[in-house]
């Protein structure tokens, strides 16, 4: 090894503190990149998973079209080209002893049972015979209810009880992991569930296994076959469906993750920069020996190449804990009691790798090829100045990212929200670029005016406006609260999003009617007394828009006068006169604005909806925003009745203001077992935040880590800087500064610092809001951001405190300070 | 010595002072019993050859250093039973120091670099205003008030720190090698501005020299050598 590799070598191993900062933040953002890969391959995973432990090789299921008549004789079945088949029978029931726990009844042969090859019975007897009051249950159910072979069950079906001996026990898999808190699946003779019913050879449910390349086309074709019978085909699995979610959560990680290495690269860039500068006597003397300019850049890149190759290996393993962590909090099933699969994926950890080597070359290439442009007799003479300068070309340069960003706002809507992301970072960077001269113009009048005053504050206003490193110490700060407001503006708003989509729900409960009765449970909520108010709708999804298969859209079907102040979530521009506008029109419709872009429609404008093989022809009355609530139009049930054959709603949201678990209690006791669900409000906003857990969580985690990423950076960047300062601070010490005014001096600097941040933050996220809200609408989440206002005060405390240690650490740090070997020059 | 120098007060003081530094575990003693006295109205220069111990002397005079052993007595106090802020406060209102790189602040402009002694100490700059353009036409850079080191030459800029040294009307100046970073033509103007303060205002100056030059501008010259006085005597005049 050369004496110039030997010196730089020694030199990594010296400044610990640095070194220990540019692998941590290079290791952090590269096992938040691995991290993040892992955990969205293992939550797809994870639910591809479920489906596969659900239904096995099958992946279309059979169903009747006709709500009212929800058996299909299989016969009917056009286009038999599937290589698989097991037909149920399916009946609701509860336990004649604890009517709270609902029981679903698949009956099925003995032979599709075994061909349904993802239930497996536990134990070894594999010839059982089951016949007419025998059951299978799941091992779970076995476990919770202390069931064993042999022994019998009370259950009420249809009025009726019933005994039934427990035969085998399955894995908790196929159709049992339906098996849920308070009801279960068993599986039971088919025969005995068509004698119930007094029916003979027809089914509620088949499932196939189709091999093609394409099953939504098999599956639209097998529909158009099959219009006549009352046989519609659905796929098991949907993929996109799947996709959606995730989607979602991956975009926030990725968008966040973004910041996490803007920062990151922001760090390094400002370590490499204190770098060359603290090297700057050594390089001069290198120079003046003859080393060439060349030499020293490759010698510092070689450097950068160190860090991220260890940051690399340190943020795979660290990627490897991330990806557990994550996925386990990510984890989209959990509230279902399936834990999360992780694998991991060799690419994601040479991605990874490479990432973390490219991170930290990109991060200080700058600062290092600025040797390049450095003035020879400068550097030998160690004359070099930290003053900042031509702060007037980056200030130009902010202006003009700031300018584009503003301008891809206006123009977001022609052009589909597809730069916003550009927008976003254009904004961030280009208020980064701003920071100095704005801090500078903010602080002229302010040391103007402190000048008679107080003394040390000019000091402070000036070093704090013109040192370089005090600049980019704000900057730092500024980024830091403006990540950790983002996120908190994120998860407050999308946690606050989603509870008010049922919080503004006028009802206290929520029934979704199933049955195959609709009729008599329509009958008896009509007939309820003490009720105050009373919603219908009936809910069609897998409504295909002008013919096109691929095309589907959500339809409430309510009774428009009735429906007025259903829910004060969604908005209209004025909702009973747009409401009155679907009443006086049985073929109008009421679209999302979502729905409306999507389909490049508007008030006026004419559609056609196909639902089970019927075509309507609609005329668009009104348009509304249905926020989160995302796909969500509305149309006249008269029309839905006459034209759809639909007679009955299935969604009922009741209002009442006698006791709410009184009627719920009611309710149960008429429609337990039936396929009817009843839910309080309450219980659903609960379910929903539970649901909502998992990705608030994970927004959590990547504040936390910003958080630490920032404040470690701010912090060492300030100590750092300190040491830089050494020798002003001495001579600025000889002229009478004593050690109280130089921890003054340090504590000022720090506050002015943390108000400047605060202030440029604080302003900075109200545009960033409002480029986020267009990123948001490019994901298809129209969620209103509500600016973290609760936030600013935690944060102010933080940052202030930031500062108090740091400084207090430079104090103390500078204690030891000696004036004379600063001062002297050997 | 004259009848009229001697009843002039003492304004500064080295009594036995010894001091050493360890390196390496090894201790080197640079500073070897040392005794003189400056009066008010001298202009000293200390002499003698690299590393024998001229600026660690000059250091203790400032007490930026504390001695080994012995005091240094100013104005009648020593700074040995001295705090720390009254220390600072000594060399804010009293002492006024020049280096041999100028130890500008380099993100400070002229004026600020001036006035800085003065803003430590909580003074109004603007009570000042009169004091600030007397010194700025003395040194002569009443044009450069509002620019900074960096954009000055090494003459200027030790103007600068001669200015700022004036600024509060010390007693006594400091200066280490104040020329030795300067061409011979900056140097010389440097050395008459410090001989029209001592002069003409009144100051008592310490300085280190390596020019016998530069030395001829003062009245007296302190030779040492290994760490003791091998010389002290008044400068022959012509
Ligand atoms: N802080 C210190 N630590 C160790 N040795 C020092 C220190 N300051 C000065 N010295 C040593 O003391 C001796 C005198 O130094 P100095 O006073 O700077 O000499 P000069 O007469 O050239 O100004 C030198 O040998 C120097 O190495
Ligand atoms: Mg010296």
């Amino acid at each position: 090894m050369n004496i110039l590799n030997k010196y730089l070598w020694k030199s990594i191993i010296e400044k610990k503190g640095r070194m220990i900062l540019l692998l941590m933040s290079i290791s952090l953002s590269v096992a938040l990149l691995v991290g993040t890969l892992g955990a969205i391959k293992s939550m797809t995973d994870s639910i591809s998973d479920v489906y596969k432990n659900s239904y096995g090789d099958f992946n279309v299921g059979l169903v009747s079209s006709n709500r009212e008549n929800p058996f299909f004789n299989t016969d009917n079945i056009k286009e038999f080209n599937f290589t698989e088949n097991i037909k149920i029978l399916n009946i609701g029931g509860y336990l004649s002893d604890d009517n709270a726990r609902e029981i679903r009844i698949y009956g099925m042969s003995l032979s599709d049972f075994k061909s349904f090859n993802v239930m497996k019975l536990t134990g070894n007897d594999d010839l059982i015979d089951l016949n007419e009051d025998g059951i299978i249950i799941s091992q779970k159910t076995s476990d919770e209810y202390g069931l064993n072979i042999g022994d019998e069950i009370n259950v009420t079906i249809l009025g009726k009880s019933y005994t039934y001996e427990i035969k085998g026990v399955s894995i908790n898999r196929g159709l049992f992991t339906e098996d849920k808190k308070d009801s279960f699946v068993v599986i039971a003779n088919k025969d005995m569930v068509s004698e119930i019913y007094g029916l003979k050879d027809l089914y509620t449910q088949e499932f196939i296994s189709v091999d093609v390349e394409n099953l939504e086309e098999w599956v639209n074709k097998f529909n158009k076959d099959n219009k006549d019978t009352n046989i519609i085909g659905y796929k098991l699995y949907d993929e996109e469906k799947a996709a959606a979610g995730i989607n979602m959560v991956r975009n926030s990680m990725f968008i966040i993750l973004a910041i996490v290495f803007l920062c990151t690269i922001f760090l390094i860039y400002n370590s490499f920069n204190l770098i060359v500068l603290e090297r700057v006597p050594v390089i001069g003397t290198f120079l003046s020996q003859g080393a060439t300019r060349l030499k020293v850049i490759k010698i510092l890149l070689k450097e950068s190449i160190a860090y991220g190759l260890i940051g690399g290996i340190i943020g795979n393993l660290l990627g490897m804990v991330f990806i557990q962590f994550l996925a386990n909090i990510g984890n989209p099933l959990k509230s279902m009691g399936v834990e999360a699969i992780v694998d991991y994926e060799t690419y994601h950890f040479i991605l990874g790798f490479a990432f973390s080597i490219v991170l930290s070359v990109v991060s200080s290439i700058l600062p290092i090829i600025k040797i390049r442009k450095l003035p020879i007799k400068e550097v030998i003479l160690n004359t070099m100045s930290v003053q900042s300068k031509n702060s007037i070309y980056t200030f130009f340069i902010g202006i003009t990212l700031i300018c584009i960003s503003t301008v891809l706002h206006y123009t977001a809507e022609v052009s589909n929200y597809k730069y916003s992301v550009i927008a976003i970072f254009s904004l961030i960077i280009g208020i980064i670029l701003i920071i100095p001269k704005l801090v500078q113009l903010t602080m002229e009048p302010l040391g103007r005016l402190f000048r008679n005053t107080k003394g040390i504050l000019v000091v402070v206003i000036n070093n704090v406006s013109t040192s370089k490193l005090l600049l980019n110490n704000t900057r730092l700060l500024t980024i830091s609260i403006i990540v950790m407001l983002m996120i908190n503006t994120i998860a407050v708003s999308f946690s606050n999003g989603v509870k008010d989509v049922y919080g503004k729900m006028n009802c206290n409960i929520i029934v979704t009617d199933k049955s195959h009765v609709p009729n008599l449970v329509n009958e008896k909520i009509l007939n309820l007394k003490n009720i105050d108010k009373l919603y219908m709708s009936n809910r069609l999804s897998n409504v295909f828009v002008n013919g096109n298969e691929n095309n589907k859209m959500l339809i409430e079907a309510i009774t428009p006068n009735e429906w007025v102040g259903w829910n004060d979530y969604i908005k209209y521009d004025n909702e009973e006169e747009t409401l009155q506008k679907l009443q006086l029109n049985n073929e109008g419709i009421i679209l999302s604005k979502k729905t409306a872009n999507k389909n490049n429609l508007k008030e006026g404008d004419t559609l056609s909806i196909s639902y089970n093989n019927k075509e309507v022809k609609l005329i668009v009355v009104g348009l509304l925003d249905s926020r989160m609530l995302g796909d969500f139009n509305l149309v006249n049930i008269k029309m839905v009745k006459e034209q759809l054959g639909l007679m009955y709603p299935d969604s009922y949201y009741i209002k009442t203001n006698d006791d709410v678990e009184e009627l719920k209690e009611l309710l149960e006791k008429d429609f337990k077992g039936i396929g009817t669900s009843i839910v309080t409000k309450s219980e659903m906003q609960e379910r929903n935040n539970n649901a909502m857990e998992p990705t608030i969580n994970l927004l959590k985690v990547f504040a936390y880590i910003i958080f630490i990423i920032g404040g470690v950076g701010v912090a060492s960047n300030i100590i750092m800087s300190f040491i830089q300062r050494k020798r002003d601070i001495a001579i600025i010490s000889v002229l009478g500064l004593n050690k109280r005014q130089r921890g003054l001096l340090f504590f000022l600097e720090g506050l002015v610092q943390a108000l400047l941040a605060l202030c440029i933050g604080t302003i900075a996220v109200f545009g960033l809001n409002i480029i986020l809200t267009d990123y948001l609408k490019y994901i298809d989440l129209s969620l209103i951001l509500e600016y973290p206002v609760e936030s600013i005060l935690p944060a102010f405390i933080t940052v202030i405190l930031l500062m108090l240690i740091t400084s207090v650490t430079a104090a103390l740090k500078s204690r030891n300070l000696s004036i004379i070997n600063e001062i002297r020059y050997e | 010595m004259s009848a009229m120098e001697s009843m002039k007060n003492k304004i500064i003081e080295a009594r036995g002072i010894f001091k050493s530094f360890t390196i390496g575990g090894k201790k080197l003693e640079v500073l070897k019993n040392l005794n003189f006295s400056v009066n008010e109205g001298e202009f000293v220069s200390i002499m003698g050859p690299s590393g024998c111990g001229k600026s660690t002397l000059l250091y203790l005079l400032g007490g930026l250093d504390i001695p080994t052993q012995g005091e240094v007595i100013f104005n009648s106090n020593s700074y040995n039973t001295m705090k720390e802020k009254d220390m600072s406060l000594i060399r804010r209102r009293q002492l006024g120091f020049v280096f041999q790189f100028y130890n500008l602040v380099p993100n400070l402009n002229v004026e600020d670099n001036i006035l800085l002694p003065l803003l430590l100490d909580d003074k109004k700059p603007k009570h000042y205003e009169k004091d600030l353009k007397k010194i700025l036409d003395i040194i002569g850079l009443n044009n450069w008030r509002k620019h900074t080191p960096r954009e000055l030459s090494g003459g200027q800029q030790q103007r600068v720190a001669i200015a700022r040294a004036l600024l509060f009307e010390p007693k006594l100046i400091l200066a280490d090698e104040p020329i030795g970073n300067l061409d011979s033509k900056s140097g010389d103007e440097i050395m008459k501005l410090f001989k029209t303060i001592n002069k003409e205002f009144d100051k008592t100056i310490i300085q280190v020299t390596h020019s016998n030059e530069s030395a001829n501008y003062g009245n007296r010259i302190i030779y040492l050598r290994d760490g003791v006085i091998e010389k002290d005597g008044a400068v022959k005049v012509g």
